[in-house]
């Protein structure tokens, strides 16, 4: 797919990662009918649209992050391609426990998308930093971890993630280099 | 081939005996014995041949700990070897101390740590509502000392505002909550808009009236009383 799509008018300031994510799974919901969300209320506003189209497949369980992530493990048992999504401190730290159990050690997986990464909240406080996020995930085995510099990059790692069964975290910052960089794997 | 020998209720008791060594006491005291037997004997529709159809129901033992009982019910169907009971809890025996699904044929979640069947219940029976696969039931065990632990709360109320109807929870009570419930488990249930009956646990009959009776757009959560 073009590179440009959320480069920015003047490629000067680029548009969020955030934005990215959302657009490619909004899109990508209406043609792989293995995907679904699971929200606890942060960007539900922002997926209102796929929800309307296809009723059940978005999910919003409220604000309780542990059943966030159970349902995702729930939804993997089905067979399903959940993308879970919320500011990153609520992904990782609060439902670590269901991270571990309800997906690594049922062996199923997930997309996980946390936004906000390292501190990026910086003026919300302590609450709202997730400096620790991938040395959290360093301690789980068969995670992938993917830090993207670009929304394009958001873009390309998602669609590539979206066919399999593994774990993935992306971590989508309010920070963007100017442009795209080279393709690379995570790790 | 499934054995018929140790297929029977009355065959429970040794085949318990095979792991803990007690034939009698211990497997009288193993609280989840009778709800067991009555879910996979005469509720749930999975045998070892369906065991990974996409339409069987899936039954997920949220409270791994003791799971002497779900080994044995689980060998007595044909799920596993009876004579693999004989080693479980050493190395390299897929029967640990807590049940696993990754190495036990039949057993549809991992469990051990506990408050994690009840959410993984909740997304399994929505990802089986996405697919259209109305048939299957998603029956979660859980104790009543382990609704103590608070995700279970969040699975309950989401489950009862989404009116989540092929999910049932069995909740053992045998009184193990250190602080107690008081007014008891099932308004905890029933607030939340689930079905809320309960149900002597040894008696098979009322258990299954208990498990089949309709509920239809709730949840239902069944309270089996078991005196610890």
């Amino acid at each position: 797919m073009p590179l440009s799509n959320y480069a920015g008018a003047d490629n000067v300031r680029p548009a969020p990662m955030r934005a990215g994510f959302v657009d490619t799974v909004d899109a990508a919901l209406d043609t792989d009918p293995r995907l679904a969300v699971v929200l606890a209320d942060i960007s539900a506003d922002r997926f209102a649209g796929a929800a309307a189209r296809h009723p059940g497949r978005v999910v919003n369980v409220g604000i309780r992050e542990q059943l966030m992530v159970s349902v995702a493990g729930g939804l993997a048992l089905t067979g399903l391609r959940p993308i879970v999504h919320t500011i990153a401190s609520f992904l990782v730290e609060r439902p670590f426990e269901q991270l571990k159990l309800d997906l690594g050690h049922q062996d199923t997986g997930a997309v996980l998308v946390g936004v906000g990464a390292s501190y990026d909240y910086a003026g919300a406080g302590r609450t709202h930093m997730a400096p620790g996020d991938v040395a959290l995930f360093d301690t789980m085995p068969g995670w992938t971890v993917h830090v993207p510099g670009h929304a394009d990059e958001v873009v390309r790692l998602l669609e590539t993630s979206f066919g399999g069964d593994d774990r993935v975290y992306l971590r989508l910052s309010e920070r963007a280099t100017p442009r795209p960089g080279r393709w690379a794997a995570g790790w | 081939m499934t054995t018929t020998t140790f297929s029977r209720y009355a065959d429970l008791p040794t085949l318990v005996g095979l792991m803990t060594g007690d034939e009698k006491h211990q497997a009288a005291a193993e609280s989840t014995l009778d709800v067991l037997w009555v879910l996979y004997d005469r509720v749930l529709d999975v045998t070892p041949e369906t065991a990974d159809a996409p339409d069987r129901d899936r039954f997920l033992l949220s409270k791994g700990h003791g799971p002497a009982a779900y080994y044995a019910v689980l060998a007595a169907k044909g799920f596993i070897d009876v004579q693999a009971l004989r080693n479980w809890g050493r190395f390299d025996s897929p029967l640990g101390h807590h049940p696993d699904r990754v190495l036990l044929p039949g057993a549809e979640i991992g469990s051990g740590s506990l408050g994690h069947g009840l959410g993984l219940g909740v997304g399994t029976a929505l990802g089986l509502r996405i697919q259209g696969r109305t048939g299957p039931r998603v029956v979660v065990l859980v104790g009543d000392a382990e609704l103590d632990e608070g995700s279970n709360h969040e699975a309950v109320a989401v489950a009862g505002r989404l009116g989540i109807d092929s999910l049932t929870v069995v909740a053992v009570d045998n009184g193990s909550a250190s602080l107690g419930w008081p007014g008891g488990i099932a308004e905890r249930f029933a607030r939340e808009g689930w079905a809320a009956r309960s149900a002597a646990g040894r008696d098979h009959t009322a258990l299954y009236e208990a498990l089949t009776g309709a509920h239809p757009g709730r949840p239902l959560a069944v309270i089996a009383q078991v005196r610890s």
